[in-house]
């Protein structure tokens, strides 16, 4: 079973000989100092060159173990093509927003999908997947976006977003469905470029943070509208999104993603639960990963790919920049462990 | 009954800020004024009633952060119609904090919150922002001669600046003048521990009781 196959296979919850260890990019960095140091490249230069991040996606899985590759190598793609200034950090600091363009969605004008495409690192990014589906041989490639109606808060300044989610919802609902255009547009050059699977990161717009109601009326929409592109162009979607889902359990159910991957604080118990169609990809805690020892990480790894876990393991949010590659190692191999052991028990 | 009266008029405005409803909050407040009635007790009893329910709400999950933000935008539109009658000595009990998301993240909303709920106890508050510098932290605590700083971050990957913070306290002789505490959904009991801070808080409005018992003003309002 090769590791693109055996990735499928955990997605559709079909029999795996045993869970991929995968690591998506994106929000979830499969980057640390670490491992950066040892690939030959560097950040934040790999944030704006195709061949670097490319290069630097495929350099951490052969470092850490992880059986996948994902660009973008960090979140601020699409709030850069919408008009935010970024600071691109480095190994240290991820690149993150420094300020969004506008204070209220009375401001904003649409920009068309045409020029968003053109914008920014959009292109970089629809390359280096180009590249990784030449080099990367068996290994699954993701390609990550943020959700449209973050997106849309990082275009407005997020606090008056939220207020204006509520006080002026058709505007708001406007904007969002004008980065769903334009997620849509991206994600289907980035399968068509031989991404496998797009990674939804809801990284401001949570069940837990906006509540069932609003999330509901003013996110599911959207999502599921690029859910089912993703679909309609051949690729696989993840979502990863903080937080408790509550009493939204039932609208992410209906969203239709092939694998989940929650953060540390829910249980695979309650996730099946609440996700019963959905595989489930987790939820090593990168606090366990940056200040723990490799045994207990190891122990945790089989335990979660073990019976009734999880259908991928992966950390469980964007690791510290100063986890130990030790630590990460530990994670990757123990599911290969576990199946040595199982197999010299029988 | 002109008593009766007023009492109903703060109950109004503390429905109307609780209730989401930033226009009536307004014209209430401005009632409250042409009425003669007195400001502060229509702060206290109306407006800051209304944020601390929206709150309490918040806290039983039945308020997001949309609702807490928009009840707070009619608390404060009411207070800068009352402000300028409340007589001076009313004002707060004289206890800075400096607040502020660390370096490395931008994501303040939940600083946002707290920031709000800890003006709303009364605190003097000087939100430094977002992205900011563990030095800045220290040299405007040292400026403004704070009780207390507090730290947010939303990032598994910028909580080590906390401790930073921390460190250069302990750097310039200056630990003993302030509390620090800190907050944010990855942190922890046991993360505030490990690099000295005088204290975490889960949630919005348990930071503000926290910041009131360091200050050593525990049940006082």
């Amino acid at each position: 079973m090769d590791r693109r196959e055996r990735f499928f296979r955990a997605l559709a919850r079909r029999e795996v000989d045993r869970a991929p260890v995968i690591c998506t990019g994106g929000s979830m960095t499969a980057t640390p100092e670490e491992v950066v140091a040892l690939s030959g490249y560097a950040l934040p230069e790999a944030h704006d060159d195709a061949a670097a991040m490319a290069g630097l996606a495929l350099a951490a899985a052969r470092i850490t173990g992880f059986e996948s590759v994902g660009v973008p190598l960090c979140v601020t793609v699409e709030a850069e093509v919408f008009g935010a200034e970024i600071d691109m950090g480095d190994a240290r600091t991820e690149a993150r927003i420094v300020r969004e363009p506008h204070k209220s969605i009375a401001e904003v004008a649409l920009i068309p999908v045409e020029d968003l495409l053109r914008r920014g690192r959009v292109q970089v990014s629809v390359e280096a997947v180009r590249l990784l589906a030449q080099n990367a041989g068996d290994l699954p490639i993701i390609a990550n976006l943020i959700g449209p109606v973050s997106i849309a808060a990082a275009v407005v300044e997020p606090t008056a977003f939220l207020r204006e989610l509520r006080t002026k919802p058709s505007e708001t609902a406007a904007l969002s469905a004008h980065a769903t255009d334009f997620l849509i547009a991206w994600a289907r050059q980035l399968i068509a470029a031989g991404a496998d699977a797009i990674a939804i990161h809801e990284d401001t717009t949570t069940p837990a943070l906006v509540g069932p109601r609003t999330f509901e009326q003013a996110v599911v929409p959207h999502l599921q509208r690029l859910v089912a592109a993703i679909h309609e162009a051949g690729g696989r979607a993840l979502l990863h999104m903080c937080g408790a889902l509550g009493r939204s359990a039932d609208s992410v159910a209906r969203l239709g993603v092939d694998a989940y991957i929650p953060d540390a604080s829910l249980s695979v118990a309650e996730l099946r639960e609440a996700l019963p169609g959905t595989a489930l990809i987790g939820n090593i805690s990168t606090f366990l990963l940056h200040q723990g020892e490799p045994r207990g990480i190891a122990k945790l790894a089989a335990r979660l790919a073990g019976e009734g876990g999880f259908d991928a393991l992966s950390p469980t949010c964007g690791m510290s920049s100063i986890t130990p590659l030790e630590n990460i190692r530990a994670m990757t191999s123990a599911t290969h462990a576990f199946l040595a052991q199982e197999s010299s028990n029988v | 009954m002109p008593a009766e009266e007023q009492k109903r008029l703060y109950e109004q405005l503390a429905t109307a800020v609780f209730e989401l409803d930033e226009q009536l909050a307004k014209l209430l407040a401005q009632e409250v004024l042409d009425r003669g009635y007195d400001a502060w007790q229509a702060v206290e009893r109306g407006l800051l009633e209304g944020v601390n329910r929206a709150g309490k709400l918040f806290d039983e999950e039945e308020y997001f952060v949309p609702e807490l933000l928009i009840a707070a935008d009619a608390m404060y539109a009411g207070l800068a119609i009352l402000r300028p009658h409340i007589k001076t000595h009313h004002t707060g009990f004289n206890r800075r904090v400096v607040i502020g998301v660390v370096q490395g993240d931008t994501h303040d909303i939940g600083k946002n919150l707290v920031r709000i709920m800890l003006e709303v106890a009364g605190f003097e508050v000087h939100d430094l922002g977002r992205d900011v510098p563990p030095q800045k932290f220290v040299d405007t605590a040292i400026a403004v001669k704070a009780d207390l700083i507090a730290l947010s971050t939303l990032m598994t990957t910028t909580m080590e600046r906390m401790g930073e913070v921390v460190s250069i306290l302990e750097a310039e002789k200056v630990r003993n003048r302030f509390k620090v505490i800190v907050g944010g959904s990855p942190l922890s009991q046991q993360f505030s521990d490990r690099i000295g801070a005088d204290g975490y808080a889960p949630k919005a409005a348990q930071a503000v009781e926290l910041a009131k018992r360091l200050v050593g003003l525990s049940n006082a309002a």
